[in-house]
């Protein structure tokens, strides 16, 4: 029958989940870290593996131990440098570390071997059992085997041994297991020792199995995060069942369809019910901000405050307070340099890239990551969920405008749709994903981006073609004519989100992150807050799929893969997820930077930007968790909240939409209960000498700065 | 005339442990309540019932002519129920005048679009809620520190803050969870004097949830015991105050009461 032997292959193909479902599982029950790396690791281990037996030509076993070893040594390397600085740090903050490392792993790689897949000898003999009507090579019943082994084996053993037991104590709550006498980094280190051997050890075992490139291993992530969800994160038995009940998922609609993908589709839906339904797990994850600060080590710290410190002084020898005659010329002074540097940018801006074919395509493949990053400021940054799927927006919105345009839609109009497009799909993604918190929303938005690569941009009926043409008379054959219609663009959605955050609405998002319930006692659902910043965030990101669509001219669903999502993730990272100044550091630095390295002859695509991005958010987070804006001289970005709700510097793009009444704000009863109070007195709670501003009159732009008391 | 606030008969009970148990309490408009009661009476229980946050075993609450015993968070805020956060809850990478701002979100009309695009309405809001917000925080006197980080206040400063951002809101009532915590008896003296006006001014009624007997006695018309879960108590302040079982409660049988038994 051909069901049962669809059951037995997946169970032999899920044995590899299981097998790194379970280090999954309990590197995050002990240490609470969600491994992306564990993807690093496998594909560490398969590739040494197959460079020392294939190109030194070591025989297997040999060159199996030293792949597995050098993996260990790796992973110990991983925990020492970049996990226990971030040890105290958000669960989100942890999971974007690891995704640093699985980012950083997979740019060595791609440069040291090659993008190329690789073909690697088989461990064990060539030898098949049979089972029924199907026959399983050696090696697929060793994984098998190891991986009902592990489960086992590390359930006895944190169940009878000491060490397991405070590897379980250290799980349930650090510091009382610290203060019991658990050495905490002993237990971290275990983890990660044993994570890259299991993971390495899959790594090693399917390579052969299957034509192994950079791209297959976060794809065995997926599969056993959806695994250890099965387990909710916490089972290790259940983790292994898990690996298996996915694999026979997938083998049993391999069999019943041709469709491309569907086994990624029901893997997503699968990940999805299992985190609606196993929702417990995330429980112990408090809202908040996706990137929060980071306690420090001493060293650490007065080596960071001495750096803000010279900071500070450089600041303020350039711009001295107020006050001072002669400040007030050098703050003149330097208010003048200051415009004639942003001249002399915008020029540079404006004029360079259309110097050439070189230097527009670096230009617009800049703006497209200023579009992505703005995007993710508002979903990570302000919106505090941490989303590995705006690879997969970026490609709705590159599609939706390539098929439009096949069904002859002008090209502006098709743009604009893709962009609505992929707000909708946000939409439908977002409205189940908004229930989520932290973890689960980065796990179902990697789902997501795995469905979309093998599923949706597969459908036939799209197109990957997109011949550039020409735009209200401009023709976009030239990358540079292209840039100069993708830069204003461009400008309009920083200059929107900009208002976002200066308008009231933004306090709101803020708010709705940080402490959405007592944003609910005040009459505002949080929900539909982080809503409203979820499809402006996706309208965003579609947008910049579109142009880089243009950009590129043929694409397929490859080039929009969660590495994709991961890339665009750690790039805003690096430019600072909370600050509007990110997204332009993340453009340049992406953008233009890794094009003037390999100068004007060199290919197009190299893995150097994900060998820099993976570096630096493995050095900033734990050094800057607010990315590379943060070093930027803090200039009262939010010190001028009341400016900014006056609309003063807020850009008005237009004056349409006669006003609604005002309706009860003019009626406020604080104004008469204001009014009635005098100013010294200020309502007998302590005189502090405040200017009497005369209630709902006066424009508070016109208001002098709030000079900081105290 | 029907009261403002009306609890009747609830229960909460957290597994075996009963946290409020039948009680019944009332608070008339334009009225300072209290409600007072030693540490564990279920205070702060039946306060998050009040404002939604705790859903009540059995029994009801009538806000405002309306059974909101089932309605969430939310709404109560729209229909003018604010409140202060034992654990104060304003929002640290927020300036002052930003965190009162949330306050006034139920009288915003004007959504993202209309912010993102600076309509003409969204503009005229802000303008208006910035100088609300002035307002606002000069009535608690904070004027002076409105574009500091919320993080950078002194503790008493952030309650006087929480405070500000809730009669933003213009809440028919309000109720503040233990304002005087962290305050020195100066500064709770000038807290009552603010509270007593708000009545007359803003139209507010206001509950409170206090441990400070002396503060109770300057603030409020009405007070209600709680002890045990149970109301023991209840009707006007001095009466209350004087009330031998309630004397035991909070004091055993020493016969000495005082101000400071703030935790």
């Amino acid at each position: 029958m051909v069901n049962v032997d669809g059951v037995l292959v997946g169970i032999f193909t899920g044995a590899v989940y299981s097998l790194v479902a379970v280090t999954i599982t309990l590197m995050y029950r002990s240490t609470g870290v969600l491994s992306f790396a564990h993807a690093a690791f496998a594909m560490l281990g398969a590739y040494l593996y197959t460079d020392f037996s294939v190109t030194y030509g070591w025989p297997a076993w040999s060159a199996a131990i030293v792949a597995v070893l050098a993996t260990v040594v790796y992973g110990l390397v991983v925990e020492r440098v970049v996990i226990r600085p971030v040890a105290r740090a958000a669960p989100t903050v942890k999971l974007i570390a690891t995704l640093a490392v699985l980012a950083l792993t997979t740019g060595v790689v791609v440069l040291l071997f090659g993008s190329e897949p690789q073909r690697s000898p088989l461990l064990l003999p060539d030898r098949n059992v049979t089972i029924g009507s199907v026959s399983f090579s050696y090696q697929q019943f060793a994984i098998f085997l190891i991986a009902a082994a592990a489960a086992g084996g590390l359930g006895l053993f944190l169940r009878r041994t000491k060490f397991g037991t405070a590897v379980r104590a250290a799980a349930e709550n650090q510091e009382s297991a610290r203060l019991m006498g658990v050495r905490i980094a002993q237990v971290a280190r275990f983890n990660w020792a044993l994570g890259a051997l299991l993971a390495s050890l899959a790594g090693i075992l399917i390579a052969p199995l299957q034509v192994a490139s950079a791209a297959t291993f976060p794809l065995l992530e997926v599969q056993a995060l959806t695994a250890s969800l099965v387990g909710g994160l916490t089972s290790l038995p259940l983790s292994f069942v898990g690996g298996l009940v996915v694999g026979i998922v997938r083998s049993l609609i391999t069999l019943h369809t041709t469709t491309a993908g569907a086994a990624e589709l029901v893997t997503l839906v699968l990940l999805v019910l299992l985190l609606v339904v196993r929702r417990s797990w995330a429980s112990s994850f408090e809202e908040g901000p996706a990137i929060s600060p980071v306690p420090r080590p001493y060293w650490m710290d007065r080596w960071m405050s001495r750096i803000d410190e010279i900071r500070r002084r450089m600041v303020q020898r350039v711009v001295p307070a107020r006050g001072s005659g002669a400040g007030n010329t050098i703050r003149g002074a330097a208010r003048v340099v200051m415009v004639l540097v942003a001249v002399a940018v915008a020029v540079v801006v404006v004029v360079v890239p259309g110097t050439s074919e070189f230097w527009g395509f670096a230009g617009t493949t800049a703006l497209v990551y200023v579009l992505e990053s703005l995007s993710l400021v508002l979903l990570v940054g302000w919106g505090g969920q941490v989303s590995l799927m705006n690879g997969a927006y970026a490609g709705i919105g590159a599609f939706s405008t390539a098929t439009l345009v096949q069904h002859s839609v002008p090209l502006p109009l098709a743009v604009l749709a893709a962009a609505v497009i992929t707000m909708v799909v946000g939409a439908v993604a977002g409205i189940p994903a908004l229930r989520l918190s932290g973890l689960q929303f980065a796990v179902a938005s990697v789902a997501f981006a795995e469905a979309a690569t093998s599923w949706l941009f597969l459908n036939p009926h799209l197109s990957g073609q997109l011949p550039r043409g020409h735009l209200f008379g401009i023709d976009l054959f030239e990358s540079a004519h292209l840039y100069l219609v993708v830069l204003p663009c461009t400008v309009v959605c920083y200059v929107l989100v900009w208002n976002v955050r200066r308008s009231s609405f933004g306090s709101l998002l803020y708010k709705a992150r940080d402490a959405p319930t007592t944003l609910a006692h005040f009459g505002v659902s949080p929900r539909r807050v982080r809503m409203s910043a979820f499809l402006l965030a996706s309208f965003i990101a579609g947008l910049g799929g579109a142009f880089y669509g243009i950009l590129l001219t043929s694409f397929q669903a490859s080039d929009f893969d969660i590495q994709l999502g991961i890339a665009l993730l750690l790039y805003s990272v690096v430019g600072g997820v909370e600050s509007l100044a990110g997204p332009i550091i993340a453009g340049f630095l992406f953008g233009v930077l890794p094009q003037l390295i390999q100068g004007q002859s060199g290919t197009t695509s190299s893995a150097w930007p994900e060998v820099i991005s993976g570096a630096v958010v493995v050095a900033l987070v734990a050094l800057r968790p607010q990315g590379l804006a943060s070093l930027l001289p803090a200039r009262r970005s939010r010190g001028s909240g009341l400016r900014g709700f006056a609309g003063s510097r807020t850009f008005h793009l237009g004056r349409f939409g006669a006003g609604a009444a005002e309706d009860r704000l003019s009626s406020h009863p604080i104004t008469r209960a204001g009014q009635s109070i005098e100013p010294d007195s200020a309502a007998g709670v302590t005189s502090r000498s405040g200017e009497p501003a005369p209630a709902g009159s006066e424009p508070m732009g016109a208001a002098p700065d709030g000079e900081p008391a105290g | 005339m029907a009261p403002l606030l009306e609890v009747s008969e609830v229960t909460v009970s957290f597994g075996g442990v009963m946290a409020n148990a039948h009680v019944t309490l009332a608070v008339t408009e334009g009225e300072v309540a209290a409600l007072i009661g030693p540490n564990g009476a279920g205070k702060t229980t039946l306060f998050n019932v009040i404002s939604g946050a705790q859903v009540a075993t059995s029994g009801r609450v009538r806000f405002a002519d309306q059974d909101v015993t089932s309605l969430a968070p939310v709404v109560r805020g729209r229909l003018g129920m604010a409140r202060t956060f034992q654990n104060l809850s304003v929002v640290g990478s927020l300036t002052v005048a930003e965190n009162v701002g949330v306050g006034f979100g139920r009288f915003r009309s004007a959504g993202m679009i209309a912010s993102m695009l600076c309509l003409p309405r969204a503009v005229r809001q802000d303008r208006q809620l910035s100088s609300l917000t002035r307002a606002a925080l000069r009535f608690v006197g904070l004027q002076d520190v409105e574009n500091r980080r919320a993080s950078e206040l002194p503790y008493g400063d952030r309650r006087r803050l929480e405070l500000a951002r809730a009669l933003a809101a213009a809440p028919r009532l309000l109720l503040l969870d233990e304002p005087s915590a962290g305050m020195d008896p100066a500064e709770t003296a000038d807290l009552a004097t603010l509270l007593r006006r708000l009545p007359a001014e803003m139209g507010t009624t206001v509950l409170v949830v206090e441990h400070d007997m002396s503060f109770v006695r300057s603030l409020a018309d009405r007070t209600t015991v709680l002890n045990f879960g149970e109301v023991i108590a209840s009707g006007p302040t001095t009466d209350v105050l004087a009330d031998a079982a309630v004397a035991e409660a909070y004091l055993g049988t020493r016969k000495e009461r005082g101000s400071g038994a703030a935790g």
